[in-house]
């Protein structure tokens, strides 16, 4: 790969993903820290660009997730993402909207979760991963991801009663 | 509640506004000006030396910023002496003034268009954390460009790096730096499967690093010196053009906006008239303010204007854009942290200064 045709590649590469490397960030170590994981991102990006596969998106949540782990002590992150769960819910109980109810108790369900079920529930719901490719970013085999992501269904399920239950108690003893 | 629906469905409808505001602007020329990792050893060795300022690009996510081209030089310090340049006070004038003033080149850039290459020298700087865990503080670490951007394809762009070494930022930090035993040389862990960066205190070699044709970015993507030189002269044809390159909404909107406008004064080879209109532009977006006369990292005189927002963390970052109110010519930009109130001191991030900017025909220096 010639420098010219490399500088074009990346920028495509940029303008194709960024918001989605983004979304990403934020739904695994919150906004506080999601722009500095991005730019650092496509900086490892850039350097490693030589084996950046055609369809680089898989790829990109990789490297986001390796810096994740790698810049961050995992208290900053934890910490920073617990702060994003629980704004996501807030100000969605903020919104007066139909469906409101709903989508607060998916999310406060989803905030209970450890944080290995939530990554693969949402590669799936939010960052439009196929299993292969979101298995990939989490760096198991396929078979193994099914296995564990009908695990994750299951506990986000029994979160998400949980929480509806304590939604009721506390309409009722009001 | 039904408990019919999947819950991944359920979990798709929740997915919140807030992972699509879109991250901050980053400097695409800053990220590629810098060597690829190959697999070839003797690029890693040139790699280690490159690295000294890439996580400073990462840690000031806006940051550095790297290729850079503007008409003219920017003012020395002894002819911009401010008492008779009696700035008017709102940031709006000082950008309507430049407007106006900037758009008088015309007649200097028509005579020199014909040159083959954009010769532009910049001085950049980061600020980064070093020193033992407990007692961190801060250096600032510079590098020098020279970038001869080719306006055609057929000619090749080079771009001259040196690094100028880093120092404590402040007083307060050389004191720290002296405690942690005055090191010459700094280590940054790096992310996973990368080496760790290492800081020295000394001047770098200068290294040379060539590409074919241009490269200038704007708004996130690459932009042909065609494409540059049929930009809207209009402000709001030019806001249109740039918001339809970009998808972010709100706040994060008009800091786009305002860099874009930056870029387009300080950065980019493009018209006065497009200049004007970047001004313009400027002048018309909510909250960018004037912090009034100020000096640039090399103490040469200008006013400052400046767009402020509050991150997600809660602290104010703020991108500051100085110029000569007289003529209208940018010169530098700037990257302060304000910490939790506007009132404190606030920190600088990074900067990017002009030192000198000419077109030239003649061949580029081959080291």
């Amino acid at each position: 790969m010639t420098e010219p045709d490399a500088s074009a590649r990346f920028t495509e590469m940029y303008a194709a993903h960024h918001a989605q490397v983004y979304a990403y960030a934020v739904s695994r170590a919150g906004r506080r820290l999601a722009d500095d994981v991005v730019s650092e991102t496509f900086l490892v990006a850039w350097r490693r660009l030589s084996a950046m596969p055609p369809a680089p998106l898989p790829w990109l949540l990789v490297v986001a997730r390796n810096v994740m782990h790698g810049r961050y002590r995992d208290e900053v992150r934890q910490a920073s993402l617990a702060d994003e769960l629980r704004a996501w819910v807030d100000e969605v109980d903020a919104d007066v909207a139909d469906g409101v109810a709903e989508r607060s108790s998916v999310l406060a369900a989803l905030a209970q979760l450890a944080e290995s079920d939530r990554e693969l529930l949402t590669l799936v719901a939010w960052h439009g991963l196929s299993n292969r490719d979101a298995a990939r970013v989490v760096g198991c085999s396929v078979a193994t991801f099914f296995v564990r992501l009908h695990r994750a269904r299951k506990r986000l399920e029994q979160a998400l009663t949980d929480v509806d239950e304590t939604e009721s108690t506390k309409e009722f003893s009001r | 509640m039904s408990r019919h629906r999947d819950v991944l469905e359920m979990l798709s409808e929740a997915r919140p506004g807030q992972l699509d505001r879109g991250p901050r602007p980053l400097d695409l020329n800053a990220i590629t000006a810098y060597p690829r990792d190959t697999t070839r050893r003797r690029r890693r060795r040139r790699l280690l030396v490159a690295g000294g300022l890439i996580p400073a690009v990462a840690a000031g996510a806006l940051a550095v910023s790297a290729v850079v081209v503007r008409l003219d030089a920017p003012p020395p310090a002894s002819t911009a002496t401010g008492r008779e340049a009696s700035p008017p006070a709102t940031a709006q004038q000082l950008l309507l003034t430049a407007a106006d003033r900037v758009a008088l080149e015309r007649v200097a850039d028509e005579k020199a268009i014909a040159g083959r290459y954009w010769v532009i020298k910049t001085e950049q700087g980061a600020t980064r954390q070093v020193g033992p865990a407990g007692r961190p503080y801060d250096i600032l670490q510079k590098i020098s460009q020279e970038s001869w951007l080719a306006w055609t394809p057929k000619d090749q762009s080079r771009f001259f790096f040196q690094g100028l070494g880093a120092a404590p930022a402040t007083p307060a930090d050389t004191a720290a730096w002296k405690r942690d035993g005055s090191p010459a040389k700094w280590t940054q862990p790096a992310p996973r499967g990368m080496k760790p960066v290492v800081i020295t205190a000394a001047s770098g070699p200068r290294r040379l690093k060539t590409t074919r044709g241009t490269g200038f970015v704007l708004g996130g993507r690459r932009v042909s010196a065609a494409e540059l030189s049929t930009l809207p002269a209009d402000p709001a044809r030019l806001k249109a053009y740039l918001l339809k390159q970009d998808t972010t909404t709100g706040e994060t909107q008009t800091e786009y906006l305002f860099w874009s406008a930056n870029l387009l004064v300080l950065d980019m080879p493009v018209t006065p008239e497009v200049r004007a209109a970047a001004y313009r532009m400027m002048a018309g977006l909510k909250g960018v303010t004037t912090l009034g006369q100020v000096t640039d990292q090399q103490g040469r005189k200008g006013v400052a204007v400046a767009y402020t927002r509050r991150g997600d963390a809660g602290t104010l970052g703020q991108v500051r854009l100085i110029f000569d109110p007289r003529t209208g010519q940018a010169f530098a930009r700037e990257f302060w942290n304000l910490g939790k109130s506007a009132s404190g001191q606030g920190k600088l991030t990074s900067y990017t200064l002009v030192t000198s900017a000419a077109w030239s025909s003649a061949t580029p220096p081959e080291k």
